[in-house]
């Protein structure tokens, strides 16, 4: 039997990286130059070379799943097409009037995201439908008519449709996707009860809009990537990453571009479930720290959680409410404006805060030499010894310590009457805290207590990080795995073929019939099946996850319950002795017994099989040698620098043990491990990371 | 991981700032957690609340991100009402503490304050306290009618909610009874007391990690380092005592508010005095309310990155005179506060403009809260309370337009459409920007929006609005105009009370229109561009982009067309140019800001009187930093300076003059209120204020202050002024030193 090979590529802003993996596991990773202009170029190349390099024949590569930043950056640059929204009349200022709220109490300056299309754009259409479904006023048909034909003939290139209620009733929605068709056959169209079916017009207009915006770009570079993956005799279907962590055909990645939003993150979350789902280690907290920002996400039972509250394009400071609201699902994660290139500053308090803001890439932090004047965690970072001047990115960068060092002295260490060192450290620790911080905030408010996650740490700047992070945490231990620095590519390959659906309803579980809720499940398990089946999988292997999100009537946010298969006779209150439960567990405290209880959405993922992967490395192919030597390193539980031994990643054998204080170097980061700590290499490959028994 | 936290350094700057990050994080999660739980859509979706953690003397440490000004001030404040009902060694673990008393916390019934002690080791070492806007509470409906706060429904003196973990039941029912939504008014108590709890536990983990026995030392480090930073914010402010007044609707009659803002080098006195007595209906203010609206004013103005915490509150004083509209006493009305509290922010800012830049024009203020109270077809109830809040523009800002249909200064928003019809029979017509509301401007305002309500209950329905701002227009700021006044009425255009409940017929249809902001700048200088986009996308009508902003634009597309793109609209330059000329010169005045005077197109300033403009501007920058050698160059080393001596002055006691002067008057200010250039001569007309801290034309120190006009010609040549003749007005300068002047009085 031949070999049966997939491919996992991740475009990112800056980088395009690949891995290639057989049944068992990577076998060889690559990463070239993203070619902004048309990024398939860049896959092209990697593909090529991943080829090449490995000597495998192109034609036993059976699957190539695919993430972009392309989406994200569209709508963040404003790349997109011109594109119109059709409302109910009086209310195609919904995307304006926004949430009507300053995100920044005091910033007299605030600025709100401008909405995807210009109010000269926005058109009242005669329809109205109640909350409950009625039609108050049929759709005005002649006018959608007159209306798509001057479109047709104007510039503009796409239409999104959002009517009120119809989430509860998508008749109207539906009528004017017809006409439109009829009237203006080029122009692509989206529909809210489609894209976003949920309650509030301001988030699925928005959504709704935002998918319109980006399904030409989609579609164009599409097409260039099959063309040159087909040209490389890659005969393999080209599978997407979708931000809720499942994949799609092509086919229906183009209709829904906007759930492809988060699909990079989304691919390192996953691989992070990979591993929990190989290792005995169910439950984790993925912590990915970039140059920029830092995600982190749960993984419950080796299943990235999946929420539907994104953001895109915030214009202020990382701070939600800044952003363009866009309801999709998506793997739930919570971004900190805390990376490697966040720069520290001293207050009007005499004290220090670290980022949000970003020196990134370029002029980067000061120790790049690229002109960078402020202080950076990076800066940091190397004057402590975690980072090798020699050995950054594996020596393909050389740092500068004297001018990390000049930039710590004269905006830091100075103003505070310190040391340029304890300047360091504490911009180390505050960073850490940040983090911390936030994702205590992200995970406890998830039901889970941040004491019993181990850290899953990766991305360039985590494993420098991670340690720091867990101890402010609580967390059990560290975990870094093998190939952190291209890790969404690799978990791409973990992915099944999977969609969520969800829907808003009202469904009071005292008077509720199982009928209620089963017509719902059902529509969207036909749903989800029905895009299985175009996606290729057999409805065999076809499986459905039914949710749903309940709450105390009159009450805001929902919880989620498990719903059983059938109907079960004493279901109402199985599924109330659930809630209850979950709600317990939740805030602490059992809500008011009086008040009944209704379900507002119902959530469905059907999945194809998840791929059986192991993320670990199979054939070795790192040859450098082990070169364990020796730095000056600063611990403050030390009381400054000692020496400390720095190992070879890709020199470790399974069982070694590193006490700290130590640093493990690799191309793409480096990992610390302060006094008191020790890793272990395990079986796998990964380090582990945990207190020492005292 | 246990931690190594433990042996960081105490009160060093690193650990101030993680335990004062942890403190900050610990509230924000108490809010995150009282919005998910709150039952009631004004909790969740208004975000009417605040949230913070306490010292164990009760001062406020840390505040949650979002919030409302209107209770994060009155909450930091009513925290230390409690303890002294409830000294430590009356509290116990599980105790909660309540009130909804307008003057021990933010002036009205339906805010509740909801205080937890947190225990550490046996020993009382903090508070966290949230207020929070509760739907109902029984009385009249929230509205400004009532002559009594008796009428304004239950008034909960400060007492024990849970008493050790047990709920207090007699008072839980006495509300149930009282209120007309009782399960969401008691699901939210619950919920601001479970919040509160998730807060401790934060702060006892926080304890336990870096083995602190308790938390008021680094408080007071954070606290005393938010005060010096504050201090310093108001130490850049010049000296002096600043005014400004605003009207507002009021009741029956129009109120008048009245600030006068005193910096003493770094402490502010804000005093209310001058402003209306209090009102015999329910639109008073408490003190604890109006002062957290002043602080709100400060800290956006002068310090938005410094904490808000009870150290920045210190260096502030608001006074205002017992039995006014801003400090009522009881048993005054006070449900429609926020209609006079919420001017107070646009007060200050318009008394500091003079001495402090970032500005903003008037906008909508007050948030609109319309209650509506009726019968439903169907559901559990058979009626129905519900409460809407609506939000109109910002005003302009100095380098950006105001945003539309955003609270301000209010944190609160509105609920969407669709979640109004799912929980109220209601039913809105539409919901969309208001065109033309927002005053013209080199900036405009943001603009207001326009709504209609009717009822599918089919049955008696009513409505109460508190709203404001539909008498007195939003004031613009240099030369920008008004922002429109708001409205209610019936949609035919016949009229409807506001401010009091009225009762509805099942077919009615309400319509509101609510405020623009006004607009920061001469509108003719606004880019005839931006005015042409403003048209395309329906802010603003051909006419107001004709009649305000001089820009003549004409619309070339078809006349029944759906679609109208920008390129359609065609600015007519010539006549443009031409009517804006005509403008400026019928003006003919260059003000201060250089943008507007470089940007005026028309040609009425020549490119050298621009720059001799730039040049005064500049000398006047000089002359107010006290830069002495930097203003004497505005003029030429032959300079004939005639007017103020009895011979006129060359360079050198041109010198001398000034330097005494200075001497004299430290923080001397001057503006330029009015220029009009001829050729090569200006007419300036200066206003100089400072206070007397030494001897002047004979006239020993008194401190006192000085606020005097001068008239000045400037001649000049090439870049330098070569002749002026001035006249100030020394009489007023000699009567405001407290020289006795024969014969004045």
């Amino acid at each position: 039997m031949t070999a049966v090979y997939t491919i996992g590529v991740d475009v990112g802003g800056t980088f395009t990286d690949l891995c290639l993996a057989d049944e068992n596991g990577p076998i060889l990773f690559a990463k070239t130059l993203t070619s902004p202009a048309d990024p398939s170029a860049g896959v092209e190349r990697g593909l090529e070379e991943l080829l090449r390099d490995s000597r495998i024949d192109p034609g036993d590569v059976t699957r190539i799943v695919h993430g972009t930043t392309l989406v994200t950056n569209a709508i963040i640059e404003r790349k997109g097409a011109v594109t119109a929204l059709l409302a109910t009349a009086g209310f195609r200022d919904a995307v304006e009037i926004g949430r009507e709220r300053r995100y920044e109490l005091y910033d007299l300056l605030v600025e709100l995201p401008r909405p995807l299309a210009p109010r000269y754009l926005r058109f009242d259409v005669p329809e109205r439908v109640y909350a409950d479904g009625a039609v108050d006023t049929p759709l005005d048909r002649s006018y959608v008519e007159r209306l798509g034909r001057e479109l047709a003939s104007s510039s503009v290139e796409s239409v999104a449709v959002c009517y009120l209620h119809s989430f509860t009733n998508p008749a109207h929605e539906r009528e004017t996707r017809e006409v439109l068709a009829r009237v203006a056959p080029d122009l692509p169209v989206a529909i809210s009860s489609d894209v976003a079916p949920e309650l509030g017009e301001y988030e699925r207009a928005s959504t709704t809009l935002a998918n319109a915006y980006v399904l030409r770009i989609v579609q164009t570079y599409l097409a260039a990537l099959q063309g040159r993956v087909e040209s490389l005799g890659v005969p393999g279907n080209i599978l997407v990453m979708l931000s809720s962590g499942g994949l799609a055909t092509i086919d229906t990645a183009r209709s829904f571009p906007i759930r492809m939003l988060e699909s990079g993150p989304a691919g390192g979350a996953l691989a992070a479930a990979a591993y929990a789902r190989g290792n005995g280690t169910p439950d984790l907290l993925s912590f990915d720290m970039g140059g920029t920002t830092a995600k982190l996400c749960v993984i419950e039972r080796g299943v990235p959680r999946i929420g539907d509250d994104l953001e895109v394009g915030r214009v202020y400071r990382l701070k939600p409410g800044s952003g363009l609201p866009v309801r999709v699902p998506s793997v739930d994660m919570v971004e900190v404006g805390a990376g490697g290139g966040s720069i520290a500053r001293v207050n009007s308090l005499g004290l220090v805060n670290v980022g949000p803001d970003s020196a990134g890439a370029d002029p980067g932090p000061a120790c790049y030499g690229q002109g960078g004047s402020q202080p950076t965690v990076t800066d940091a970072d190397l004057v402590l010894g975690y980072l090798d001047p020699r050995y950054f990115l594996g020596g393909r960068m050389r740092l500068d310590r004297d001018a990390a060092f000049a930039v710590l002295e004269e905006h830091v260490a100075s103003k505070l009457g310190v040391s340029v060192e304890e300047a360091a450290a504490g911009i180390h620790l505050l960073v850490n805290e940040g983090m911390a911080n936030a994702a205590r905030a992200h995970v406890l408010e998830r039901g889970v207590d941040p004491h019993v996650l181990p850290l899953f740490a990766f991305g360039g700047a985590g494993p420098v990080h991670a340690v720091g992070v867990a101890a402010s945490l609580g967390s059990p231990a560290v975990i870094v795995p093998y190939g952190a620095g291209v890790l969404s590519a690799l978990g791409f390959l973990a992915a099944p073929v999977a969609f969520d659906l969800v829907r808003s309803c009202r469904i009071d579980l005292g008077t509720a019939r199982w009928s209620d809720v089963d017509e719902l499940v059902r529509e969207l398990e036909d749903e989800g099946g029905g895009l299985l089946a175009e996606s290729g999988v057999p409805s065999a292997d076809v499986s459905f996850t039914r949710i749903a999100e309940m709450r105390y009537i009159g009450q805001g946010q929902a919880v989620r319950v498990g719903l059983p298969e059938g109907e079960l006779p004493d279901w109402q209150s199985r599924l109330l002795g659930d809630f209850e439960g979950a709600y317990r567990t939740l805030y602490g405290h059992g809500g008011p017994s009086s008040v009944p209880v209704e379900i507002v959405r119902v959530r469905v993922t059907a999945s194809g099989p998840a791929p059986r992967i192991h993320i670990e490395p199979t054939k070795r192919r790192m040859t450098t040698p082990a070169s364990a030597g020796e730095r000056d390193a600063y611990f403050s539980s030390c009381g400054g620098f000692v020496r400390t031994p720095v190992w070879e990643r890709a020199a470790l054998k399974p069982g070694a043990a590193l006490p700290g204080p130590a640093v493990v170097q690799e191309p793409e980061s480096t990992l610390v491990v302060p006094p008191d700590y020790e890793a272990v290499v395990t079986d796998e490959l990964a380090l582990r990371v945990s207190k020492t028994a005292v | 991981m246990a931690t190594d936290n433990g042996n960081l350094v105490k009160l060093d700057p690193f650990f101030v700032e993680v335990i004062g990050n942890r403190l900050f994080a610990a509230a924000n999660e108490q809010q995150a957690t009282l919005i998910r739980t709150a039952f009631s859509t004004v909790v969740r979706d208004n975000e009417d609340l605040a949230c913070g953690v306490f010292t164990s003397t009760a001062r406020m440490i840390a505040q949650s991100v979002t919030g409302t000004p209107g209770h994060i001030n009155p909450m930091a404040t009513g925290v230390k009402h409690f303890l002294s009902v409830f000294p430590p060694e009356s509290l116990a673990p599980g105790d909660v503490l309540v009130t909804n008393d307008p003057w021990m916390t933010s002036g009205q019934l339906n805010d509740f304050t909801v205080v937890t002690p947190i225990f550490h080791r046996g020993r009382l070492v903090a508070y966290f306290a949230n207020t929070c806007h509760l739907p109902d509470v029984g009385g009249r409906l929230l509205s400004g009618e009532a002559f009594e706060i008796y009428e304004e429904g239950l008034r909960i003196p400060i007492m024990k909610l849970f008493s050790k973990g047990e709920p207090n039941t007699v008072l839980l029912d006495i509300i149930r009874r009282n209120v007309r939504t009782p399960d969401e008014t008691v699901g939210d108590l619950y919920a601001q007391s479970a919040c509160n709890a998730l807060g401790g536990q934060r702060l006892q983990e926080l304890l336990e990690e870096f083995r602190l026995e308790e938390i008021d030392g680094v408080a007071h480090e954070l606290l005393a380092r938010t005060e010096a930073a504050m201090r310093a914010a108001i130490r850049a402010i010049p000296d002096g005592t600043y005014e400004a007044e605003t009207w507002a609707d009021g009741f029956d009659e129009a109120v008048k508010i009245h600030a006068a803002v005193t910096i003493d080098d770094d402490e502010a006195v804000v005093d209310f005095s001058g402003s209306s007595r209090q009102s015999d209906r329910g639109i008073n203010v408490v003190l604890n309310y109006t002062a957290g609206y002043t602080s709100f004013a400060f800290k956006a103005l002068i310090a938005p990155d410094v904490p808000h915490n009870d150290g920045s509150f210190q260096p502030i004083t608001v006074t205002a005179p017992a039995g006014s509209i801003l400090n009522c006493e009881e048993p005054a009305a006070v449900a429609g506060r926020h209609l006079v509290g919420h001017f107070i922010p646009g007060v200050i800012f318009a008394a500091l403009a003079p001495v402090v830049a970032r500005a903003v024009a008037g906008g909508a203020d007050p948030v609109w809260v319309v209650t509506w109270n009726g019968g439903q077809a169907s559901g559990k109830r058979r009626t129905f309370t519900f409460s809407s809040f609506h939000v109109g523009g910002m005003g302009a800002r100095a380098t950006k337009d105001g945003l539309s249909t955003t609270g301000f200064p209010t944190g609160v928003a509105g609920v969407p459409t669709e979640v109004v019809e799912s929980v109220t029979p209601l039913v809105q017509d539409y919901r969309e920007l208001r065109p033309d509301s927002c005053g013209a401007g080199t900036f405009r305002g943001g603009l207001g929006q326009r709504v209609a309500f009717r009822t599918r209950g089919g049955r008696p329905w009513s409505v109460a609005a508190s709203i404001d701002r539909t008498v007195f227009a939003p004031p613009g700021v240099e030369g920008g105009r008004e922002g429109a006044v708001g409205f209610m009425r019936f949609v035919d255009g016949s009229a409807l009370a506001t401010k009091r409940r009225v009762n509805l017929h099942p077919d009615d249809v309400v319509e509101f229109g609510l405020p623009g902001g006004a607009g920061y700048g001469d509108p003719y200088l606004r880019d005839p561009l931006a005015v042409r986009d403003d048209v395309a996308s329906g802010y603003i009508s051909l006419e107001a982009a004709r009649e305000e902003y001089v820009v003549v634009i004409v619309y070339t597309g078809a006349p029944d067309a759906l679609v109208r793109l920008p390129e359609q609209f065609e600015i007519q330059w010539e006549e443009t140019e031409r009517l804006r000329a005509a403008r400026v010169s019928e003006v003919n005045v260059s003000r201060r800001n250089r943008d507007r005077v470089v940007n005026q197109e028309g040609g009425v300033m020549s490119e050298l009187q621009d720059e001799r403009h730039e040049i005064l501007v500049h000398a006047v920058d000089a002359f107010n930093a006290g830069d002495l050698d930097e203003y004497l160059k505005l003029y030429h080393p032959d300079i004939t300076f005639y007017g103020y001596t009895p011979e006129p002055m060359g360079l050198s006691k041109v010198r001398g003059y000034y330097d005494a002067v200075f001497q004299a008057f430290p923080n001397l200010r001057s503006t330029i209120d009015d220029e009009f250039w001829s050729d090569d001569r200006v007419v300036g007309r200066f206003q100089m204020r400072g206070r007397q801290e030494r001897e002047y034309m004979g006239v020993p120190p008194a401190g006192r202050d000085i606020d005097v006009t001068t008239i000045s010609i400037f001649h000049w040549q090439g870049r330098q002024v070569i002749e002026r003749w001035s006249v100030s007005d020394t009489f007023g300068l000699l009567r405001q030193l407290g020289v006795a002047l024969p014969g004045a009085s």
